[in-house]
């Protein structure tokens, strides 16, 4: 027997976390402004950023723009 | 050297001179610290715990003082730390409701280097509810006050670290820093603190606020006293991967004078409280007067680098709580459980981009700002510590106090870069303000020496609080 279709994400956030309707849509509201502010920062994003590779990243920065 | 008067309000070095010259010794030292925290924390409650082993630790720091074997400058100086870090066998807190203590079975790789020092672990200090707030709020634990004028907030996270080093009942502390947990409180209580370069210290046996952006640095009253507490925490761990990377490893180099290229982002100034900037722009003046040269630069990207911080704090912290959220979600304050519940519906695609983009925002930033500069120097908050009301009914309220604390401080969490606060003054009625340092990737050598030479230019991290006023229970009286 197959289980029922889950809930969609936002209801099973509300239910998860017992949110009341003026809350969840109060969460769905600031997230989408965020993700669009994102998701425009991030229109030309190189296709060889590994996210996981922040702390090298950072070493080699550090490297190639020196020390005071 | 004559007697001294208050050997706790010296610095960690000073200290360290009286127990290696036998004019006083780790058991003294730690008998005034239990006794400054007996009489002054009922007035500020920055402890959560005193530890009883700490005057053991204080017997064998002077017995290795006695046989010459004490290497470390730590060696007998009674600190107390954020209770966010394991200690095997002992409770841990997180500032959280007891339901989430948790009885250690590791030592924490911050207290292992501190104890290999031998210094004196003398307890637990208070902190915000799971590290989120820089207020210094707790609906568990009680307000932890700011000893400069207790119906102030303390500034938090690290509420307690701040508070106790202020009012002198330890020489330091260390704390954690993921939207300035270290800088809001330290500034907001007259001392100096340090958060590191994401990476520098292990963060092993510590509990994990942010996990991409979380530093563990140090708390102290000068900014020779926190180099000195870094050099025992940092270093490679294989426990945590990121500190066994190879950078280049710290050493302090607080006597080399060169001349300091400082940058000034100029548009962000201006939204510095009136005092905050009259006190900022003193310290700058002074600096220049001394030598430094500054360049005024602009910095556009700081909007859209809180974005995408906001983005990573909330996808990692609902990720990290969820379970408990949805099991337990009573025993959370009100708003640090809203907080929490709302990186559910941050999409992974937009909590990856924002990690993808890190690399590129430093390097424009490394670029664009500090291209020609040792340094960049902006206030470390933007007002003096806020009047504490409980604001844990009024999330808008409550949001739009955190933005201005974490102003100045949230973006070099996400750009994981250095930063040191320094005392720099006093704003209006009479409360501390701080300037901020922040350096290049590991760089943290260059923002303490600017910071070291400042306070050789100024006298403000000497200043202390009148304690005489403060009331047992004023931090725990205005609590939630």
């Amino acid at each position: 027997m197959t289980s029922p279709d889950p809930l969609p994400l936002d209801r099973q956030c509300a239910h998860a976390y017992r949110l009341d309707e003026r809350r969840l849509l109060d969460i769905s509201g600031r997230t989408a402004r965020l993700a669009a502010q994102v998701s425009e920062l991030a229109r030309d994003l190189d296709l060889d950023c590994h996210p996981w590779e922040f702390g090298a990243a950072l070493v080699e920065l550090g490297a190639r723009h020196g020390q005071g | 050297m004559g007697k001294v008067n208050d050997p706790l309000a010296l610095s960690i070095r000073a200290a360290g001179g009286l127990l290696r010259s036998g004019q006083t010794t780790a058991a003294e030292l730690t008998r005034l610290s239990e006794a400054r925290i007996r009489a002054c924390d009922p007035g500020l409650n920055a402890f959560l715990s005193l530890r009883p082993a700490a005057a053991s630790q204080a017997a064998a720091a002077d017995a290795a003082l006695a046989q010459g074997t004490a290497g470390s400058p730590l060696a007998g100086i009674p600190l107390a730390h954020k209770d966010m870090f394991y200690r095997t066998g002992e409770t841990t807190t997180f500032g959280a409701h007891p339901a989430f203590w948790k009885q250690a079975e590791i030592t924490s790789a911050v207290k292992a280097g501190l104890d290999h020092s031998l210094a004196v672990d003398m307890g637990t200090l208070n902190m915000s509810e799971f590290a989120a707030g820089p207020t210094g709020e707790n609906v568990h634990h009680g307000r932890c006050a700011n000893p400069w004028a207790t119906d102030r907030l303390s500034g938090g996270s690290s509420s307690g670290s701040a508070a106790a080093v202020a009012a002198r009942m330890i020489y330091g502390s260390i704390g954690s820093d993921t939207g300035g947990s270290i800088r809001v409180p330290a500034a907001l209580c007259g001392v100096t603190g340090l958060k590191p370069t994401y990476g520098r210290v292990s963060r092993h046996g510590a509990m994990a606020r942010v996990w991409s952006q979380d530093s563990i640095g140090p708390i102290a009253r000068s900014a020779e006293d926190c180099a000195l507490l870094l050099q025992a925490i940092a270093g490679p761990d294989p426990r945590d991967p990121l500190s066994t990377l190879t950078a280049p490893p710290f050493e302090p180099r607080l006597h080399d004078v060169r001349a300091i290229r400082i940058a000034l982002p100029h548009a962000l100034l201006a939204e510095a409280d009136d005092d905050v900037a009259t006190c900022f722009s003193a310290a700058i003046q002074a600096l220049a007067a001394a030598g430094a040269h500054m360049d005024t630069v602009r910095w556009t990207d700081v909007d859209a680098i809180h974005a995408l911080a906001e983005v990573t704090h909330k996808a990692e912290s609902t990720a990290l709580h969820d379970n408990q959220l949805s099991a337990h979600p009573g025993k959370y304050g009100a708003f640090v459980r809203q907080r929490f519940e709302e990186g559910a519906l941050i999409p992974a695609v937009r909590y990856l981009q924002a990690q993808s983009l890190r690399p590129a925002m430093v390097e424009r930033f490394l670029r664009e700002v500090m291209q020609s500069c040792d340094a960049v120097a902006l206030p470390t908050v933007a007002c003096v510590a806020p009047v504490a009301r409980s604001l844990e009914d009024d999330i808008d309220a409550n949001r739009q106090l955190l933005g201005r604390l974490t102003r100045y401080t949230r973006p070099f969490n996400y750009l994981g870069l250095p930063a040191l606060t320094v005392p720099c003054g006093f704003g209006r009625d009479g409360l501390p303000v701080g300037m901020q340092l922040v350096g290049r990737p590991f760089d943290e050598a260059t923002i303490l020496r600017i910071g070291h030479f400042y306070q050789t230019l100024t006298d403000w991290h000497h200043r202390s609080p009148d304690l005489s006023r403060a009331r047992p229970g004023a931090g725990k009286a205005t609590a939630a």
